[in-house]
């Protein structure tokens, strides 16, 4: 696990016009596995640590398919740790790659250092069909609240919850809620 | 007849049912929690006399140990899974799932949303009009409610258990053939903790605030709203353009506050549910 943990740290800098043989390298990689490679990983490290202290087990080999796709870049390279290198704002192209479907292209769009748009430009079959990203600001929180209470909602979707927290939940309040009005009208 | 709530399959799952008389209902609802109570003795890893546990650990092939129609239950399950790790290009692998053991098959991404789209079909086969199964936040609704609306779904807010981020109205009916279906799922961190393994590297996800699924079936919802979550911000291109093929859309909430959806997802949410603040960015 040591071994994989830093290099997924690392990013890839694609500028649209600076198709490094090493930026070929991490996508070819991408492009055996899927689209892990193209998108920082931040937060693996953490994850990884978060999986630790829940006390489950991290099962090292559980992606023994996926342990070889992020080996250690050479070094020399155009890959830079995140954090220490904003991505500068702006579209950036990925490298068309080919997984078992077809043809895979992505665009990201930067602003501020973070992915604020993900477009499809190529995909297999998907042609017919619009795939860019909708985005919105969150609610804030007072707002979110303030919906929730005001909302005529029959159930929520959200994390699997559990049996201890699901009595302080709004998916509790909610069935109370409706097994009292049932009780009104029977 | 009220919602009926139980706690099953590690979690709890809230049933309303419409369109039968009260006695009908509480029969059929007592159906659902029956077969629920089942798929979970059959499939579950967190029992150990379940029989997937009990095959894990004996090696034994997991369809000898089964009769009759768990046989073909568990035979499709692993069809599925099959399908779903292809589809997914291996974030979801359900011999891949880390157990105290180490690797283990481990088909609960999949089973849950599966069984409760077989209690959907329970219910509709006893003749319902409408229902609502919600199990630990995946949902499966069909039909109308008791007023003759469309089930109205919030989405909950990652950071706040109080607060709802969108209200999401699934386009199911009462037409000639009976009631439609519909599903919504979601999957994140805020609940269980880290939990959710990307099974191309074996780590745990949680890059994003959640991740959800809409769409006619919740045995896809929510295993491709597991697939999103493991695979992060690129996790809502993959359901764009590969998934949204089947008919499926969704959205992912960002940990640093934002809204993304699929264009279609914005169907199944008008306008005017969208709460307070969240207009859409340039």
């Amino acid at each position: 696990m040591d071994d994989r943990v830093p290099s997924s740290e690392q990013r890839t800098r694609r500028g649209p016009a600076t198709a490094s043989k090493a930026a070929s390298l991490v996508l070819s990689v991408a492009a055996t596995f899927g689209l892990a490679a193209l998108f920082a990983r931040a937060d693996r490290q953490q994850s990884v640590a978060e999986g630790i202290d829940e006390g489950i087990d991290d099962a090292d080999g559980a992606g023994s398919a996926g342990t070889t796709a992020l080996t250690p870049s050479p070094a020399g390279t155009s890959t830079v740790p995140v954090g220490e290198l904003p991505i500068a704002d702006g579209t950036y192209d990925g490298d068309a790659f080919t997984n078992r479907w077809g043809i895979v292209q992505l665009a990201v769009t930067y602003q501020g250092g973070q992915i604020v748009d993900v477009a499809v430009l190529q995909y297999p079959d998907s042609d017919r069909r619009s795939v860019s990203i909708n985005q919105r600001a969150l609610p804030s929180l007072e707002a979110a609240v303030l919906a929730a209470q005001s909302a005529d909602i029959s159930s929520v979707t959200g994390a699997t919850i559990t049996w201890r927290s699901y009595r302080e939940s709004l998916q509790s309040a909610l069935d109370a809620a409706a097994a009292a009005s049932a009780g009104v009208q029977g | 007849m009220g919602r009926v709530v139980q706690r099953v399959m590690g979690t709890v799952v809230s049933i309303d049912v419409v369109g039968l008389d009260s006695g009908d209902e509480a029969v059929a609802a007592g159906s659902v929690m029956s077969w629920l109570h089942h798929v979970d003795a059959v499939f579950s890893v967190h029992r150990a006399d379940s029989v997937v546990s009990r095959a894990g650990r004996s090696g034994v092939m997991l369809t000898d140990l089964l009769p009759g129609s768990d046989r073909d239950d568990l035979c499709e399950v692993i069809e599925r899974c099959e399908s779903l790790r292809v589809l997914s290009d291996g974030v979801f692998d359900a011999w891949a799932v880390p157990g105290p053991d180490g690797v283990r098959f481990d088909p609960s991404g999949y089973v849950k949303g599966w069984a409760v789209t077989r209690a959907a079909d329970i219910l509709r086969a006893a003749g319902a009009t409408g229902w609502c199964i919600n199990a630990g936040g995946d949902i499966s609704v069909g039909g109308l409610d008791a007023t003759g609306c469309r089930w109205r779904i919030g989405l909950q807010h990652p950071d706040h258990r109080d607060g709802i981020v969108l209200v999401a109205e699934l386009p199911t009916d009462v037409n000639g053939d009976g009631p439609t279906a519909a599903a919504i799922a979601t999957s994140g961190s805020y609940e269980r903790g880290a939990h959710v393994v990307d099974a191309r590297f074996g780590t745990y996800c949680t890059e994003l605030g959640s991740a959800t699924v809409a769409g006619p079936s919740l045995a896809e919802a929510d295993a491709f709203a597991t697939v999103v979550y493991a695979m992060g911000a690129e996790g809502l291109a993959w359901l764009a353009g590969r998934a949204g093929e089947a008919g499926y859309e969704g959205c992912i909430v960002t940990r640093d506050g934002r809204l993304l959806t699929t264009p279609g997802f914005d169907l199944l949410v008008p306008a005017w549910r969208h709460p307070v603040g969240a207009s859409p960015l340039p």
